[in-house]
């Protein structure tokens, strides 16, 4: 992946991370990662089209995403339902905006797809030839992995 | 009911099932095939492929040959190659007596006539095809891909081979198993050199210090390195002290292996050498990729270079990196004051600050990537591979995936520079050119 793509998603998940959740957020290390990737329950998708083609991932467990859920809401929730999974699909959307907001100023020109939120145990993600960044954010709520995988077009 | 009844009962059941048996076993034979025995165990193969069967021995030995090829054989005028099927699938052998006779199977795949040597043959066995069941996984001696199905008759379960499959055209997958077996076949070879001499077994053991210590694996790239480089070693320690013991002593050892002008712009002596090697290139797009680039050192260095050497051309380079640290501040390297040369000058610029970077008509030739080059490499085809010191330091599986990797992006008319201390294996396709310090890789 372009080098020049690796801060703003850093930067955009680490900043959007600290404003809505509070409290103290860890950056993992950074690593690249090809085959195959399970997803840990609750799954957020934008996909990324223009100068790049891509995707970006947000992928946690249940109880993270209840967690996060419920701090962003100031409410408790039970169950995961359309309120729930609206506030995770936000999150997803405010991080990757920022990020491409980012880029925009930097010269790269691209667009987003509106989110997509994927729940259930035991999935699987497999994009054939593409090579993820996965940034792992730990937060109080527990941890978030951004897995990103954009390239430009050839 | 008593016990009397239930035995009458077995026994007819026994009688009706006996019948069916002996009723279909008379019904269909439609397959016959050829048993034989390897280590113990029963085989066959298909009748249809078998052309006959002999006993010879005295083998004439072809050198450079994979280690299951036995030899050529003249079988009345025709010269067959004969192949040994115990170490093909590597089951145990028999050492062998000098003159003994073999047992032979002649048979025919794909109109080529092959021999092969089997500890015994048994006998032609009829069966009905339909009674061949599929291989199941735990055959561990041989490899599922070459069995084509199982077969019971009279007590004995024959593994049914497919000849087809074994020595059948070469297909992507046996491409594949080859290289596995080359990988395979590495580790004898090691073994054997074990018992040849002590300095031998020294080098091994280093080699095995360096994998763990540096993650530097010896393999045919770099082993004439590694030997020659022992050599030297040997003589400036004393004897007790010969072996890598620390992470320190590593890194001594590879010094002398890293390539020139690492880490550092290219000082024009070996920028000159290097664009005596590339070949005149009139194409309007040139391509290059620069595996495990680094800081961007060698990146910037290529762009200058190729600029020069290919001013009519647009160029781009694919510059890659694992370690994100370093990577990360390629696209904004500066350049140290006493590195600046002649020929680097008409293309920097100085900043804000008075420290000097690459202009941006050098900026748009690159493409710095956080990539690692032993996942998937999508990168377009490819006119110059930069790659120094990188295949070393990756085992050995994915050092062959990558060049192989190499071998698909490169162009025909493309060139391939690895580090000064590295080659392509030997009789793997590839031509060279040396120039000086420098050898650069073609296709052949």
């Amino acid at each position: 992946m372009r080098v020049e793509y690796i801060n703003p998603f850093v930067e955009a998940a680490y900043n959007i991370l600290t404003e809505v959740l509070g409290g103290e957020i860890k950056r993992g290390e950074l690593f690249l990662k090809s085959t195959s990737m399970s997803v840990m329950g609750v799954a957020a998708l934008v996909g990324l089209a223009g100068d790049v083609e891509g995707r970006v991932i947000f992928d946690m467990d249940m109880k993270t995403a209840m967690k996060i859920a419920s701090r962003m809401n100031n409410e408790e929730f039970k169950v995961f339902d359309d309120m729930a999974k609206a506030t995770i699909t936000e999150l997803a959307n405010m991080i990757t905006a920022q990020a491409v907001t980012k880029l925009h100023d930097l010269g790269f020109r691209f667009d987003l797809t509106p989110p997509a939120l994927f729940t259930g145990d035991n999935m699987e993600i497999s994009d054939h030839e593409v090579e993820a960044l996965i940034v792992p954010m730990e937060t109080d709520q527990g941890r978030v992995e951004v897995n990103v995988a954009i390239r430009d077009r050839m | 009911m008593t016990g009397v009844d239930k035995q009458t009962v077995a026994g007819k059941n026994e009688e009706v099932q006996d019948n069916e048996k002996r009723s279909e076993r008379v019904a269909v034979i439609d397959f016959k095939m050829v048993t034989f025995s390897l280590a113990g165990k029963d085989y066959a193969i298909d009748i249809m492929q078998v052309k006959e069967i002999a006993k010879a021995g005295r083998f004439t030995y072809v050198p450079n040959t994979s280690p299951f090829v036995m030899g050529v054989y003249n079988l009345r005028g025709d010269i067959i190659p004969i192949i040994d099927l115990r170490i093909f699938f590597n089951i145990p052998t028999k050492t062998r007596e000098v003159d003994a006779l073999e047992s032979m199977i002649i048979i025919n795949v794909d109109e080529q006539t092959f021999g092969i040597v089997v500890d015994a043959i048994d006998k032609v066995v009829g069966i009905s095809k339909s009674s061949i069941q599929p291989p199941h996984p735990i055959f561990g001696d041989i490899n599922i891909k070459y069995i084509y199905g199982v077969v019971e008759n009279q007590d004995r379960l024959y593994i049914l081979l497919d000849a087809a499959r074994i020595f059948g055209s070469r297909t992507k997958e046996t491409e594949n198993a080859k290289a596995e077996e080359i990988e395979d076949k590495a580790v004898p070879v090691l073994a054997k050199q074990l018992k040849q001499t002590n300095d031998e077994l020294d080098i091994t053991f280093i080699g095995d210090s360096l994998a763990a210590l540096t993650k530097f694996y010896v393999t045919s790239v770099n082993n004439q390195w590694v030997a020659s480089r022992y050599r030297q070693w040997r003589d400036e320690r004393s004897a007790a002290d010969v072996q890598l013991t620390s992470e320190e002593d590593a890194r001594q050892y590879l010094e002398p292996f890293i390539s020139p002008e690492s880490g550092v712009f290219w000082s024009d002596g070996y920028a000159a050498q290097v664009a005596s090697l590339l070949p005149a290139n009139p194409a309007k797009q040139i391509n290059v990729w620069n595996v495990g680039c680094g800081k961007g050192f060698e990146a910037y260095s290529l762009a200058v270079l190729l600029k020069d050497k290919y001013p009519n051309s647009r160029i781009r380079i694919n510059a890659n990196d694992s370690d994100l640290l370093a990577i990360a501040n390629a696209p904004m390297l500066t350049i140290p004051e006493n590195q600046i040369t002649s020929r680097y000058k008409p293309y920097l610029v100085q900043g804000v600050g008075g420290a000097w970077f690459f202009n941006q008509s050098i900026k748009d030739m690159i493409l710095f990537e956080y990539h690692d080059c032993t996942n998937q490499n999508s990168v377009p085809p490819m006119d110059i591979i930069v790659s120094r010191d990188v295949l070393s330091f990756l085992n050995p599986k994915n050092q062959t995936a990558l060049i192989a990797d190499f071998n698909e992006k490169l162009k025909d008319n493309g060139i391939v520079l690895l580090g000064k201390n590295e080659a392509m294996p030997q009789k793997s396709g590839w031509t060279r050119t040396v120039q000086g310090d420098i050898i650069v890789f073609s296709k052949e």
